[in-house]
């Protein structure tokens, strides 16, 4: 105890530090540390997804609609979401995707917004995250 | 165990949590989440291939293109100007050597939108704020800028300007890509940018 006594101050300090860089690390509100870690899926491909691979996935497939083409996708899924891309980060919406227990495909008639969209979420530290695009290479 | 050794066994504990932490925490977003993806929904952070054009018949020197296609479609065809980092050698390297300087805004363009749009947020999020994206890539500044014709009896002056951008754009686009292949490549590694000559310094 007299040790602690002596070094309280070193120790408390060090603790602080180990606590915020832990809550820095693992926070759910915020971007993980390593971003071209999280980035490796959009440099292999791995990323992007077509119609006829998505019914090869495991899991509850959560389909997010970021534009107005819902209704071409929700006819052969049945959890489709539609959302605002400006509202992909709000609380209820974060909820429904970390909840979903399976992959989760963003699609949209914009595909520099889908682009945008999945590497924000990416960088999140969301994995099993797609793109979805078409056979002719056309991303949605 | 004496207090000494709790104290030691704590703080090696700690260090090991420390340690299995990722080690490229330098290379982590520094916006938050929100901002950024505001910040790269909005208009202002990309260039028509007609403001491209622009800056190029114009040699604007506050304009860096940055071409993300692997080398051999950049030696193919390359917009005048463009350096080459393959997107794979953009996130796998340090970004400052590319984007360090704030003075200059760095325009991203591939074959077609998804590489360009994935560096936009990956540099923005680091806090590169001079990123900026050219809509549509390579594809098209060949239906713009490539194919455009003046087929009407009266011109507007600003249609005529736009006109005259695109055509003079063309024409050095024409003639970088119509080089010798020989004369090109030298062109091009001249353009190619090397961390280790950045590194500055005199000789």
């Amino acid at each position: 105890m007299k040790y602690l006594k002596h070094y309280w101050l070193v120790v408390t300090i060090f603790l602080i530090v180990v606590l915020f860089v832990l809550f820095r690390s693992f926070s759910r509100h915020d971007f993980r540390y390593d971003a071209a870690r999280w980035a490796g899926p959009s440099v292999t491909g791995t990323n992007i997804i077509t119609e006829e691979q998505i019914s090869a996935l495991r899991g509850e497939i959560l389909l997010i609609s970021l534009g107005n083409q819902a209704a071409a996708i929700d006819q052969l899924h049945d959890k489709t979401m539609k959302v605002n891309p400006e509202s992909i980060l709000e609380k209820g919406t974060l909820s429904v995707i970390r909840k979903n227990k399976g992959p989760v495909i963003l699609f949209s008639d914009d595909s520099s917004v889908t682009a945008r969209v999945w590497m924000v979420l990416s960088e999140m530290g969301m994995q099993n995250l797609y793109i979805l695009h078409d056979e002719e290479n056309r991303v949605y | 165990m004496n207090i000494r050794k709790k104290i030691s066994v704590l703080l090696l504990l700690l260090s090991l949590i420390l340690a299995l932490l990722p080690l490229s925490a330098n290379r982590s977003f520094v916006e938050r989440p929100d901002r950024l993806l505001s910040d790269v929904l909005d208009e202002d952070v990309s260039f028509t291939v007609d403001q491209v054009a622009e800056f190029i018949v114009r040699e604007d020197p506050s304009v860096q293109l940055i071409d993300l296609r692997p080398p051999e479609d950049f030696r193919k065809q390359a917009v005048p100007g463009a350096v080459n980092v393959p997107y794979p050698e953009f996130i796998k390297s340090d970004p400052d050597i590319w984007l360090g300087n704030s003075n200059i805004r760095n325009i991203f363009y591939s074959t077609g939108d998804l590489e360009p749009d994935y560096a936009l947020v990956y540099a923005r999020g680091l806090g590169y704020d001079n990123s900026y994206v050219m809509e549509g890539g390579i594809a098209e500044w060949e239906r713009t800028i490539m194919q455009t014709r003046f087929t009407g009896d009266r011109i507007t002056a600003r249609e005529n300007a736009l006109f005259e951008t695109r055509r003079r754009a063309g024409e050095m686009y024409t003639e970088l890509n119509s080089l010798p292949d020989s004369l090109k490549s030298k062109f091009l590694e001249s353009r190619k940018f090397s961390a280790k000559k950045l590194d500055g310094g005199c000789e």
